[in-house]
């Protein structure tokens, strides 16, 4: 009897290690545990063995059991792992196969330019306002204080609709709608499209693109308009950019300053970007004129202020090397794609 | 502007500074130098040399052998096949290792079996011509003065060893425009003496041919000068005139023509000789009659009009104002007596006269930019002076004046003021030293300025002009950085409009759309491709070219164009949209404002119908709750697949497949999907109201239906039909459409799932059964029949 139930629990166990499959297994485990299984039979027959011998029995069979169980447990385990193994290398995919993605598309980038520009003069408190295109000479020219023999407003340089009506030469246009419509203290950004009379060539195209802007306020110093370009600089090439301020010359503001930017590509070394000099144009600047303060109904005796221009397609084709101001307006998803 | 040093150099020293110093202190005085040129440029290791010996070559017979004494770089033997050259001539001799003009370098050759250890040149080859080096256009060889000292550096022998500055002046200063008023900045700039002009000269007293001058339009023309010379001498002007005139872009002519040129380069100031001989009774300055005919200078006949002013005698125009004068009265060869004019003329009047005729000159271009008082007396005295010096005549001592030059502006200021605008504190001692050094004449007592602003500087106006020469001069660099020190705290940033442009665009960039830009122009060309009347369209007056004549009132052409460029290049795939003002006129022709209104158009290629509705749908999402479709009716789109979506009655966005007859007149093969959006529209709406709805507690039901239904029943009816067959149908959708086989031809199935919204209590399989059933009989009413 004993023999029959160690017999039962050896050859339970060797047929438990030797199962290859979960179902093995289970049809292993069925064949010895089950209902109808080897060792529950005994149990079921304990009757039949003498009272000396049925404890014996009984103790052995559910001894038997457990071991029994404890082992399916553990192989069960083992081939779960060892199936799943198996089961995870089938699956295997190859993952060098080309994507699916669909790619979000792109600013253009002069409008990504635009947005950083835009971005610093608004952190700094400064309205985006927006003007027409199509201008009169009034705000175009005369408001500025352009004088009336200026070569800008010939036909040559300026795209006229009539004697009287003109597509905006400059964004600078929007400063006096601003300063009209708006008391001081004013402090906007303006960007826009612009318009002249220019052949098309690698380095003209007739539309352009300017960001305009406006600071008027009691108090204002030309040592602001430093301060406030200079930080521009700062924010949108690198914090190590240097600033160089020098005289220049336009109608609407005096004194007049044309800023320059250590090279954003040699470090203000020398190189091809900056043809050598260390230095890149960036904008125009200078305390608002007087006569056009007080053209707009603002006191310049009680009001000062600056303002500042500058081409966003200069800036755009510095900060990526575009030699080739076409074709900004051509389109080419080659071209937009490249700066993804 | 250029700028030779070394004239520059006459009235301040600036020859113990570096090209780059120079060049610095000009910049930050607000003189961009944009080139320097070199005269000597490509000059290297050209000595001057004697040729001692000449034999001619053995072998062959165009070349000669000659011997050569460089002096201290040794003797050496130069083939050459030139045939001017003889044996004690003096020659320019680039020897091995030399460089010549155009990047040529000199090396040792060997012609036929004889070493040549280098080359002799012509003035060619060493960049110079005739005008100021005798020989240097010669077909040959460059034969020097026999006086020439011997291995001497070609760049010194012939004086090329001159720097050029190309400045570029602003606007706002004519008195810079000459190499006096440059020596003048930078004299301040350096703080160095300004050396006074010689304008020394002796005068007869005579009369020849009294001529009087009466200005009848003094509007243009506030002064007018003219000076008699007598017994003139027509020759070539001195070498040193010559060469000075060749630097800065002049050719020289004959003496009393370089003298003019020379002091237009040197004081600013255009001047004109006429034979006095030719003529006839007393000058007028006036505007010209209309059709009135010149000859001028250059030979070419010029009809002027009433806008253009005219120098004129008893006979007629005898020069344009300021631009160029007749030939009949020009200086010739036998010109013995002239007549030399200095005047002002109004610069928008010589411009006109410039732009109308297409004629420009020198002079015309300086009258353009400005001529002041000061240089009306200067140039005069100058040039005479010159006359004097070079004995090209005897000058009358009595000179004839019409009108006056003159004005006098002094401004009121003080210390606070500037320093006020300026935001740093500049001393006293260095405003008063700055504006002296610049001509002003300044009277100060406490912190009060008065200022007297010299006759030159017609630009200075008020105190903020005082502040630019100050801190010109005092140094930007001295200014501090400050954010806004007394400013107000203000609310910056963008527009609820442009912040909505901007999500359209994201919508965009979401749907894997890149964003391209196009000019605002169109053409009548592009108009007709879209079935648009150019006539319509706010016209350029002066238009670079017809394609770019109109300003656009709708994208669609111009995207069309971009995607036409893009298949050109093969570019297949794509998807591009344009966000862009279009100008509506209120009237044509304008005579107010148009309007401007933003628009949005996309592109798509290798696309389809419904992936353009989907973006078209997303767009119309994002700016309203409720919008329809209809089928579009637009000239450029394909009638059967094509759509609008009505806002509010509004047709706020076509889309759809570009109409086949568009593809053709555009020559395109490759089919095109366009969505054009209304967006000035679309951001004018109200905000979409957002408002929580609690969520169902029972989940949605889903069932399907598959039927089949004609052709022409339209899916949108179909599932309309069921979510309107029961109120607790909240969704339907399209899950499949099959044409094929099992189904009747003009049939097809149609299968759609809907969502069944149970409430508060959930749903008997009976109910269920019921809405089925109701959504079915809504279908069936379409004529569909449900498959089995």
């Amino acid at each position: 009897m004993i023999q029959t139930i160690n017999t039962i629990l050896n050859d339970g166990l060797q047929v438990i290690q030797s199962a290859k499959s979960q179902k093995e297994l289970l049809d292993a485990k069925v064949a010895v545990l089950g209902k109808n299984g080897s060792l529950t039979s005994i149990l079921r027959n304990l009757k039949s063995f003498s009272a000396e011998e049925r404890p014996i029995a009984g103790k052995l069979v559910n001894e038997a059991r457990g071991k029994l169980e404890q082992a399916f447990a553990t192989k069960f385990e083992e081939l779960k792992i060892l199936e799943l193994t198996a089961r995870l290398e089938k699956e295997k995919i190859d993952i060098t196969v080309p994507s699916q993605k669909r790619n979000m598309g792109r600013l253009h980038p002069m409008n990504v330019v635009k947005a950083k520009v835009l971005e610093y003069f608004v952190s700094m408190g400064f309205t985006v306002d927006e003007s027409p295109e199509i201008e009169t000479d009034r705000y175009n020219f005369d408001m500025l204080n352009t004088p009336v023999d200026h070569p800008a407003r010939n036909l040559q340089d300026t795209l006229f609709v009539t004697d009287k009506i003109l597509l905006r030469s400059q964004t600078s246009a929007g400063q006096i709608r601003k300063m009209e419509k708006t008391a001081p203290p004013i402090k906007m950004v303006s960007p826009g499209r612009v318009y002249r009379a220019d052949e098309i060539d690698a380095t003209h195209t007739p539309c352009f693109h300017q960001v305009e802007g406006l600071v008027v306020d009691k108090g204002i110093t030309m040592c602001d308009l430093k301060g406030i370009l200079s930080g521009f600089a700062r924010y949108f090439f690198s914090a190590d950019t240097k600033t160089r301020f020098r005289p220049s010359h336009f109608p609407f503001t005096e004194p007049s300053v044309e800023v320059d930017a250590s090279c954003s590509a040699c470090g203000g070394k020398g190189c091809r970007v900056c043809k050598g000099t260390g230095w890149i144009e960036i904008l125009g600047a200078g305390m608002v004129n007087r006569n056009v303060l007080s053209g707009c109904g603002i006191d310049p005796d009680v009001y000062t202020g600056f303002a500042f221009g500058m081409g966003l397609d200069r800036i755009t084709a510095i900060l990526y090397g575009i030699n080739d101001a076409r074709v900004s307006f051509e389109g080419d998803i080659r071209f937009l794609k490249q700066f993804d | 502007m250029k700028i030779p040093v070394s004239w520059l150099n006459d009235y301040v020293k600036v020859d113990d500074l570096t090209i780059d110093e120079l060049k610095d202190k000009l910049l930050n005085i607000g003189f961009e130098v944009e080139d320097v040129i070199y005269l000597g440029e490509g000059i290297e290791n050209v000595v001057t040399a004697k040729i001692t010996k000449i034999t001619k070559h053995p072998n062959a017979d165009k070349l000669q052998i000659c011997d050569m004494d460089c002096g201290e770089k040794g003797n050496f033997v130069i083939i050459t096949a030139a045939t001017n050259v003889f044996e004690g001539a003096i020659v320019p001799a680039a020897l091995v290792g030399a460089k010549l003009v155009g990047g040529i370098n000199i090396g040792q050759v060997t012609f036929k079996g004889v070493v040549s250890d280098g080359m002799l040149c012509s003035g060619k080859e060493l960049g110079i011509d005739g005008s100021f080096v005798d020989g240097g256009d010669v077909d040959g060889i460059l034969i020097l003065d026999k006086d020439m000292p011997v291995g001497v550096d070609i760049v010194k022998a012939l004086e090329l060893d001159e720097y050029i500055l190309d400045v570029s002046v602003t606007a706002n200063r004519p008195d810079c425009q000459s190499v006096y008023g440059m020596a003048r900045e930078t004299a301040a700039a350096l703080g160095r003496p300004l050396l006074p002009l010689v304008l020394d000269y002796e005068t007869e007293n005579f009369e020849y041919k009294n001529t009087g001058i009466k200005i009848s339009a003094s509007e243009d023309c506030p002064i007018y000068m003219g000076s008699t010379i007598k017994n003139v001498k027509i020759e070539p002007s001195p070498k040193w005139m010559r060469k000075r005139l060749t630097m800065v872009g002049v050719r020289p002519i004959s003496n009393l023509v370089d003298i003019t040129n020379y002091v237009l380069m040197e004081v600013g100031q255009p001047l004109h000789a006429f034979d006095l001989d030719k003529l006839n009774g007393d000058i007028e300055v006036r505007r010209a009659n209309k059709g009135e005919v010149l000859t001028a200078l250059n030979g070419e006949n010029y009809t002027l009009d009433e806008n253009t002013l005219l120098i004129a005698d008893q006979s007629g125009g005898l020069a344009i104002a300021g631009v160029m004068g007749g030939k009949d009265s020009g200086v010739s060869q036998e010109t013995k007596n002239i007549f030399l004019e200095t005047a002002r003329f109004a610069k928008g009047r010589v411009r006109y006269a410039s732009r109308m005729l297409g004629l420009r000159s020198e002079s015309s271009a300086r009258y353009e930019k400005g001529v002041d008082f000061n240089c009306v007396y200067t140039g005069r005295e100058r040039a005479l002076s010159l006359i004097y010096e070079l004995g090209a005549g005897t000058v009358a001592q009595n000179f004839i004046k019409a009108g006056s030059g003159h004005f006098e502006k002094t401004i009121v200021t003080n210390l606070d003021k500037i320093n006020a605008l300026l935001g740093i504190c500049v001393e006293k001692r260095a405003v008063l030293d700055i504006l002296t050094r610049l001509g002003f004449d300044v009277n100060c007592s406490g912190k009060m300025l008065e200022i007297k602003v010299p006759l030159f500087r017609e630009d200075v106006d008020n105190y903020t002009d005082i502040c630019e020469e100050i801190i010109r001069f005092y140094g930007y660099d001295k200014l501090e950085e400050t954010f806004l020190k007394n400013a107000a705290v203000t609310e910056g940033g963008y527009t609820p409009r442009q912040k909505k442009i901007e999500v359209a665009k994201q919508i965009m960039l979401a749907n894997g759309f890149y964003e391209s830009m196009s000019f605002s122009f169109i053409g009548k060309k592009e108009c007709s491709l879209v079935g648009a009347d150019a006539e319509q369209l706010i016209k350029i007056k002066n238009p670079l070219s017809e394609d770019y004549a109109y300003m656009r009132n709708t994208l669609v052409p111009s995207v069309l164009v971009t995607a036409k460029t893009n298949l050109i290049r093969s570019n297949k795939e794509f998807r591009l949209f344009e966000v862009s003002t279009l100008f509506k006129a209120k009237a044509l022709p304008l005579t107010e404002l148009p309007e401007e209104r933003v628009a949005l158009c996309a592109v798509v290629s290798a696309g389809d119908f419904y992936s353009v509705k989907g973006v078209a749908e997303e767009i119309a999402q994002q700016f309203s709750k409720n919008f329809e479709l209809k089928r579009a009716n637009l000239p450029y789109l394909h009638p059967g697949i094509s759509a609008t979506i009505v806002i509010d009655g509004v047709d706020a966005i076509n889309f759809g497949k570009i109409h086949p007859t568009v593809m053709e007149k555009l020559g395109v093969k490759q089919e095109l999907f366009i969505i054009e959006v209304d967006l000035e529209y679309l951001v004018g709406l109200e905000d979409v109201k957002k408002k929580y709805q609690p969520l169902n507690k029972l989940p949605d039901i889903q069932r399907d239906l598959a039927v089949t239904v004609k052709e022409e029943i339209e899916v949108g009816a179909l599932m309309d039909a069921i979510v309107t067959a029961d109120e607790k149908i909240v969704k339907a959708n399209l899950f499949d459409i099959y044409r094929g086989e099992q189904i009747e031809k003009g049939y097809k199935s149609v299968a759609l799932s809907f969502d069944i919204r149970p409430g508060e209590k959930s749903l008997t399989d009976n109910e269920i059964n019921g809405i089925m059933d109701k959504a079915l009989g809504a279908l069936e009413n379409l004529g569909a029949v449900l498959r089995k």
